[in-house]
């Protein structure tokens, strides 16, 4: 099967590399957008640390799951370079990487799936924990004191990775090993269809998450907290859930870009790309609903890659460096949006909960006795639902 | 609901200076004075918006100076809000259903498992409608809050308060900028519900012509602090409360 898939995508030329490239980024950028609209877009949680989650995924894979990997070959009788000291874990990593840990990977899928699943599961973990590390300080805060916060959580945890080389090489930055090393066709296309199918399986998450009571409760607190906390409910408990679980689903995006490129470096992790960009996808497709941010993200990343991917026509009609078009672009695609179509081009729906038939629950004569309606429960007291815990 | 000695200062000045109070369950209460006089400020202390400097605020035995509003509210001391604070992108069923205490699928993991909340949701739902029946909210059960008239959503509030399992609501001028008609509709509602339930309620109003109609016990504030009470032939004859109204 494995060879047969990998027959198929055979070698990635031309403009079947776009296509490539644009899937991938596409399934990346739509985890976290999806992850965003979920926090701004329907609990009104302006996250802008997503870079920080992203970095932590990242960070996850060349700090804990490469040296796993080492260990693993290392028992299994290979001598590595020795990568001890800050140096040795810099200029022998492309030695071990590529000489010694990849071949072994190639022979041993089980083990290169293992760790590519590892990855998946400790980033979801230091995603939310880091998730809810941010919500302590800013969790309580105005929107747009959170926004800096966040802001500069992002900026913070990428001068630790370009300070700290045995988290991810310092500047210089780690190759990683090759989980998809067993795949005879070309890495991408394997890594764009995981990536693809997170973020599909991602979307059914939030998506169901969305369509339930939950997610009414995330659009009540985005419309007005204080009335939420009126009626008895922990806003602050909430938006830090909120925030948890989009940063683990967040996290898993960095994972994934880290074993596209097999390479980390802090330098790849900027705000722009993994907050701003995000941002703009969500506001050009419209908050408050998942196809407008798929809409937004695909038209952003089909729009970008082909920029990359055509430079050198484009180059010919600009009297400045190509590089700074992404730049200007995003930055005018922000201003025209919200000038001209502040909803983003797919506004927000009605909530919608299937599979409860609410006009006819509410037509039809039931009366209900009052004195056994649900009543206030004293501080401290457990939630009805929460039978293992009284 | 008692308060001791309750004091809330705005920089040097008391916006409530000194208030203690007590109501007792299954009365109609109303709160009068003055623009100014501390009436709000007083029902944020008592609703955990504010935190005040001085005094003690307990209810059914519990202080609860300090609390954190959903802590209170959930105790079963609800309020509504002067301006009408409704979910506006939300439906008016919708506005109702997120008040219900303890909904399972409003967990964030078991909102992942209809099952587990579907029947919670659904009986909800046959509350929440029952409610906007007796409010006369009915008929506008799918329209977004936004779209609801004044008086509509002032019945919107009070609906939502006794969704979350209030039994002391604290209505923060309830008939403000309502029509007479729509005014003794929504006290008539006040009334059975206080009839039927033995909800107490503490009405801020400056409608002193139809509330005092309706109201148990009169507290009369000026100036932060508690200046009358009494039945409302009473209050409403004080030297003190004319003066607070209309000066010297």
């Amino acid at each position: 099967m494995i060879e047969l898939i990998g027959t198929l995508a055979g070698e990635i030329t031309g403009e079947a590399r776009l296509i490539v490239d644009i899937a991938m980024f596409f399934g990346l950028l739509v985890i976290v957008a999806m992850a965003l609209n979920f926090q701004y877009g329907n609990a009104g949680v302006p996250n802008m640390g997503c870079a920080v989650q992203v970095i932590v995924g990242a960070f996850t894979v060349s700090a804990i799951t490469m040296r796993l990997a080492f260990w693993i070959v290392e028992s299994a009788g290979i001598k590595l370079l020795p990568y001890a000291s800050d140096f040795d874990w810099v200029y022998n990593n492309q030695i071990n990487v590529h000489i010694l840990v990849n071949p072994y990977l190639k022979e041993h899928p089980m083990i290169a799936i293992s760790l590519l699943l590892f990855s998946m599961a400790v980033a979801l973990v230091l995603g939310a924990l880091i998730g809810w590390l941010m919500s302590l300080p800013a969790i309580k805060l105005r929107a747009t004191y959170l926004m800096i916060v966040l802001i500069t959580m992002a900026d913070t945890s990428q001068i630790f990775g370009r300070n700290m080389p045995q988290i991810s090489g310092g500047t210089l930055g780690v190759f990683i090993p090759n989980v998809f090393a067993w795949y005879p066709g070309d890495r991408g296309v394997i890594t764009a269809v995981i990536t693809l199918a997170i973020g599909l399986v991602a979307f059914f998450i939030f998506r169901t998450m969305l369509n339930s009571p939950y997610g009414r409760l995330m659009r009540a607190i985005r419309e007005n907290e204080v009335t939420v906390a009126s009626v008895g409910k922990n806003v602050v408990g909430i938006r830090r859930n909120i925030l948890v679980f989009a940063s683990g689903i967040t996290a898993l995006a960095g994972v994934l870009n880290a074993f596209y490129f097999s390479f980390v470096v802090e330098a790849n992790y900027q705000r722009a790309w993994w907050t701003y960009w995000p941002w703009l996808m969500l506001i050009l497709g419209g908050p408050g609903n998942n196809a407008g941010t798929f809409l937004g993200c695909a038209l952003v990343v089909a729009m970008r890659r082909i920029i990359i991917y055509y430079k050198w026509i484009f180059d010919q009609y600009f009297f400045f460096p190509i590089s700074y078009f992404e730049d200007i672009l995003l930055g005018t695609l922000l201003i025209v949006v919200m000038i001209f179509r502040p909803s983003g081009l797919i506004p927000e729906k009605l909530l919608y909960i299937p599979g409860v038939p609410y006009g006819r629950l509410v037509r039809e004569e039931v009366r209900v006795d009052w004195r056994k309606a649900p009543r206030a429960r004293a501080a401290g007291e457990k939630p009805r639902w929460m039978f293992w815990r009284r | 609901m008692r308060t001791e000695n309750v004091k809330k200062y705005f920089g040097k000045f008391a916006a409530v200076d000194g208030v203690s109070l007590s109501l007792k369950e299954g009365g109609i209460y109303l709160l009068v004075g003055p623009n100014g006089c501390g009436k709000t400020t007083l029902v944020n202390c008592l609703s955990g918006i504010f935190k005040p400097e001085e005094g003690r605020i307990y209810y059914r035995g519990k202080d609860i100076t300090g609390w954190e509003m959903y802590k209170i509210a959930r105790l079963g001391l609800v309020r509504t809000f002067q301006i009408a604070s409704p979910f506006l992108r939300l439906t008016t069923l919708e506005n109702m259903l997120v008040a219900l205490p303890d909904n399972a699928g409003e967990n964030i993991f078991l909102s992942l498992f209809k099952p587990s909340w579907l029947e919670s949701e659904i009986s909800a739902v046959r509350r929440a409608a029952e409610l906007l029946r007796i409010l006369g909210l009915r008929h506008v059960w799918a329209m977004p809050a936004k779209t609801l008239s004044g008086g509509e959503l002032k019945l919107l509030e009070i609906g939502r308060a006794l969704m979350s399992g209030g039994e002391t609501i604290l209505l923060d001028e309830p008939v403000g900028s309502i029509d007479p008609k729509l005014c003794h509709q929504i006290f008539s509602h006040i009334i059975r519900l206080r009839d039927e339930l033995g909800i107490t309620f503490l009405v801020i109003e400056h409608r002193l012509e139809v509330a005092a109609q309706y109201a148990d016990w009169v507290f009369a504030m000026d100036r932060g602090k508690i200046i009358c009470e009494g039945t409302a032939e009473e209050v409403f004859e004080d030297p003190r409360v004319v003066t607070s109204y209309l000066g010297e």
